[in-house]
């Protein structure tokens, strides 16, 4: 309860001042630390202190040795950050001109749009004039999804496995693609162009499992590859390996 | 090299760029990718480059490491008993069981009676028999080499050893052969330039003198950490002290190394010893008397590599018989031959031990005294030169 308080406390003292407050704290051995004061009041000790108003208007002593305050400061610090960076949200656009509101953390499962996003690219709006609304919402499903079960801030670098004991969404990866040839194709394209290796793996794999059983001509049939041997060629080749025929 | 590839539209409903098609072709069963061959001409040469072959290997060994289950053996009798017989047949099987899969012919004659497999190596194997005849073969596409004669004078008691070297992404054929004690004569074989080099004998050592090499038979020799491990008898020092160390040879500088065996390991009362591997690392496997009455297996496994300390004995599996190593899987099971000379008339008899569990496999499908090598399916050797379908 009262760390929830706190920071209830700390999120409306951020709305109320534009220019973040700041105190000063000081370590026993006297070294000086000015944090804003949202952050310093993750502390309770310190919280109290400024509620009651007994301290001076520039610095509290504190009986911690510097490196200890140092330390905790820092980490009270970056979880602050921590905090603010998964609200942080990017638009993506399709190209019949839809747009999506994500998470940036779960944009960024694409390596394409994370460069975007670093490079400083990203206005207000991602265009993505080679994927089509229908498509860049599975996209963003299978992101949301993966990011997840990842659960951490960083992009969930976990590949496509066939193994359900290492990867704990191989039925969700199952369902997902169980579409139409054309939708998977366009999963695929979408996977390559945005780079999101995991996606690209479990389409791909997909289509190789959907291959195994095929003729020849049924493979040429479903890439669109035109035969250019002549039958004298065509013929020479299946006797070499004719056992793979069989 | 430089493949011609067809333009084809990108953005077209439906149509995949070349290589996306490829990535996918990479996925496929060694069969299937052999029937791409036959699609197009550019497909055909793209599938035949190292780059493909390099990538498809690779999503082989992921999708193993996902499913522990399936590993595979292939095993070859050593000796025929029909001296007419020359094709020996191997058998695939599944690694932990033994249970048969399926059965191949060798596809190349071996004139003499003793064969081994040499060594195996992401799906393609190395066979030789007594007559210094080797051949590289890769089961899952067809297709084998024989290599060319030694480039050495003569060979005498020889060793062979078969790696992958990962820094050329080619393979070596490593033969030792023992002139004499204390006289050896080292030649390489590389997949690449597809000839033998001698390298001499002393390379990397200084103070030792190497009087023999182990051939570790049955067990093929094995590959850790880039090297060929064989135990050797060492003579040292003024007062020619002989002990027994490891010899490692480094496959990418092609020089030796020693490695102490551990401590207490071996002694005069030790009948045979071997390596092997056992899950990625060195293992040494001392065939040694027991406290009750028959024999036993004691395996230690060095697991940090180079670190003598780190030898530890892992198991010991007892015997109440006189057991022959045969074989030593990659994740622990110990197969061990009776020769029958009482109970049955005549012939093998096979147990295969779980090492871990101790756990006895009575009369697994093995019926010969045999070679035991590492099984996977790939396409290496699909772009090798001067190699011979079938």
């Amino acid at each position: 309860m009262a760390s929830s308080s706190t920071s209830v406390v700390v999120s409306n003292k951020e709305k109320e001042n534009k220019n973040t407050k700041k105190v000063t704290l000081k370590s026993s051995d006297g070294e000086s630390f000015e944090v804003d004061e949202s952050v310093a009041m993750e502390s309770q000790t310190i919280k109290h202190i400024i509620e009651d108003g007994h301290y001076s208007s520039l610095a509290l002593s504190l009986s911690v040795k510097t490196t200890m305050a140092s330390s905790s400061t820092s980490v009270v610090v970056s979880n602050k950050e921590k905090e603010n960076k998964n609200t942080k949200k990017v638009t993506l656009k399709s190209s019949d001109g839809e747009s999506f509101e994500v998470d940036e953390s779960v944009a960024m499962e694409s390596q394409t749009i994370k460069h975007i996003i670093e490079d400083g690219c990203a206005n207000n709006e991602i265009p993505l004039p080679n994927v089509t609304s229908g498509i860049l919402s599975r996209v963003i499903e299978y992101c949301k999804k993966h990011k997840e079960a990842a659960g951490e801030s960083e992009p969930s670098v976990t590949s496509y496995t066939s193994n359900s004991t290492t990867n704990p969404l191989t039925e969700w990866d199952t369902e997902f693609v169980k579409v139409d040839q054309n939708t998977l194709f366009d999963l695929i394209l979408a996977a390559n162009y945005l780079d999101i290796k995991g996606l690209l793996d479990l389409t791909c794999k997909t289509v190789a499992d959907m291959m195994k059983g095929k003729t020849p001509q049924e493979i040429r049939e479903t890439f669109h590859i035109k035969n250019d041997y002549t039958p004298e060629e065509e013929a020479e080749v299946r006797k070499e390996n004719q056992w793979a025929f069989e | 090299m430089e493949v011609a590839r067809p333009q084809q539209p990108i953005l077209r409903q439906g149509y995949l760029p070349y290589d996306i098609v490829l990535n996918i072709l990479a996925r496929l069963p060694v069969k299937s990718v052999i029937r791409f061959r036959y699609i197009s001409k550019s497909y055909n040469s793209s599938i035949t480059t190292p780059n493909f072959i390099s990538t498809h290997l690779k999503n082989i060994k992921d999708s193993h490491d996902n499913d522990n289950d399936n590993g595979f053996v292939i095993h070859m009798p050593s000796v025929t008993d029909n001296i007419g017989f020359q094709r020996p047949v191997c058998t695939v099987a599944l690694d932990r069981t033994f249970d048969r899969i399926s059965e191949l012919g060798t596809p190349f004659d071996f004139h003499y009676i003793y064969t081994q497999i040499v060594g195996s190596c992401n799906g393609l194997l190395c066979f030789a028999n007594s007559a210094n005849v080797v051949y590289l073969w890769n089961p899952s596409i067809r297709m084998f080499k024989k290599l060319p004669g030694t480039c050495l004078g003569q060979l005498k008691h020889v060793t062979l050893g078969f790696a992958y070297h990962p820094e050329n992404n080619d393979y070596k054929v490593v033969r030792i052969s023992c002139l004499s004690l204390s006289t050896h004569e080292i030649e390489v074989y590389t997949l690449s330039s597809d000839s033998w080099r001698s390298v001499g004998r002393t390379t990397g050592l200084t103070a030792t003198n190497v009087m023999f090499y182990d051939k570790n038979n049955p067990l093929p020799i094995p590959l850790v950490n880039g090297a060929l491990h064989w135990v050797s008898n060492v003579v040292e020092g003024e007062e020619n002290r002989r002990s027994r160390m490891i010899m490692a040879f480094d496959v990418n500088s092609e020089r030796f190394r020693e490695l102490a065996l551990p401590d207490g390991s071996v002694d005069e009362n030790t009948f045979q010893t071997f390596l092997a591997l056992f899950k990625g690392k060195l293992a040494l496997i001392a065939w040694e008397p027991s406290e009750q009455p028959g024999t036993q297996y004691s395996i230690w496994v060095m697991k940090e590599y180079g670190v003598i300390e780190s030898w530890n004995k892992l198991f010991v599996v007892p015997f109440e018989r006189v057991a022959h190593c045969i074989a030593f899987t990659e994740y622990g099971s110990l197969l061990v031959c009776y020769i029958n000379d009482q109970v049955e008339a005549q012939g093998f008899k096979f147990v295969l031990v779980d090492t871990e569990t101790l756990h006895e496999k009575k009369d697994p499908d093995i019926q010969h005294y045999s070679s035991v090598a590492t099984f996977m399916e790939s396409l290496v050797l699909f772009d090798g030169a001067n190699v011979v379908s079938y």
